[in-house]
């Protein structure tokens, strides 16, 4: 498994919404790409990182 | 051997046959109160030789040009292809403040064929120390404003302006024709949310921006390919804080980066892949 490119087999079996809180990443300011998948905020709890998935994670910051 | 001494070159737009051999006999001949002489998409001061297949183009300073020379000239400075593939283009701004504003008028300066712009607010005093705007438009809509000022830009940019606050309900309908939709709000969940709804919702790239508050290092803001639709521009770190606020240069920066951006994906042009690789 790839996150943002890097392995990660340390999450495997983990739930996305579980990975951001251990990471310090807020729920409302990210986006979560599995597979080319989008994973929308209600099913951060119910998706599981799997082996060989690829997924990108892009936590924005304010300002513009 | 005898040579025909004629040559076929395109002036202001029009095949024209000359026997003249110079730019500066052409133009004495023709136009002689030009004082702006474009040849081959270069201003020049010194007379050139004529060539069968030049590009010619002769101004006044005061005045604005039709709108068939404009796009001459368009032509002649960005190619054929790649101005074709700009004003055949619609690009959707969300935000219009110091990001979305610079990068509206980057894009009309190149000769975007469409912009879809939306914001709901209006223009403040605080607004002038980095955003697009006027002490004239203060109090007035940013969609009206940066309309307003597109116009004295490019006349013949077609601007479709909204004010409206985008959500996910109006978001997906306003931006449906779009070929590219550049994210430019202020907040990050803001941000989130519109690049959720346009990768699972749309078909269209997005080009969304994160991180360009302080002074810190211009060269830390890059533009990245992170999903297959989604280009993200900024240093991915410096949030806006007391006393490390948003500041004119790299609000600029970034916005700078959001229009070359959205100038290659429209061109066919992107000179990075999926690993961020320079091509």
């Amino acid at each position: 498994m790839l996150i943002n490119g890097i392995k990660g087999d340390e999450w495997l079996g983990v739930s996305v919404m579980a990975y951001l809180e251990a990471n310090h990443i807020p729920k409302d300011r990210v986006v979560v790409e599995v597979d080319g998948v989008i994973v929308p905020s209600v099913l951060h709890n119910v998706t599981f990182l799997k082996l060989d998935q690829r997924v990108e994670i892009i936590q924005f910051v304010g300002g513009g | 051997m005898h040579t025909s001494r004629g040559v076929n070159i395109t002036w202001n737009g029009v095949p024209t046959f000359t026997q003249f051999q110079t730019t500066d006999s052409f133009i004495k001949a023709h136009h002689s109160d030009a004082d702006i002489i474009v040849y081959n998409g270069c201003a020049i001061e010194d007379s050139m030789p004529l060539i069968s297949g030049d590009n010619l183009v002769t101004l006044v300073k005061k005045g604005l040009p039709s709108k068939a020379l404009l796009r001459e000239m368009m032509v002649c400075r960005h190619s054929p292809g790649v101005h074709n593939a700009l004003c055949n283009a619609t690009v959707g701004i969300a935000g219009l403040g110091g990001l979305g504003s610079h990068v509206a008028i980057a894009l009309a300066r190149m000769g975007i064929g469409k912009l879809i712009i939306a914001d709901f607010d209006v223009v403040e005093p605080t607004n002038l120390n980095r955003q697009a705007y006027l002490v004239s438009h203060l109090g007035c809509f940013k969609a009206d404003a940066l309309k307003r000022q597109l116009s004295e830009i490019h006349p013949y940019t077609d601007v479709d302006a909204h004010v409206v606050r985008l959500t996910t309900e109006n978001t997906m309908g306003l931006f449906e024709t779009c070929d590219v939709v550049v994210e430019a709000f202020d907040r990050a969940d803001q941000k989130a949310m519109l690049v959720n709804l346009i990768l699972s919702e749309g078909n269209m790239p997005i080009v969304a921006a994160s991180g360009m508050a302080g002074l810190y290092s211009g060269n830390l803001i890059k533009s990245k390919q992170r999903t297959s639709r989604l280009f993200v521009v900024g240093d991915e770190r410096h949030e806006a804080t007391p006393g490390k606020g948003l500041m004119a240069p790299r609000v600029l920066i970034a916005a700078g980066h959001q229009a070359l951006v959205v100038s290659q994906l429209i061109t066919g042009q992107l000179d990075f892949d999926h690993n961020n690789d320079m091509r």
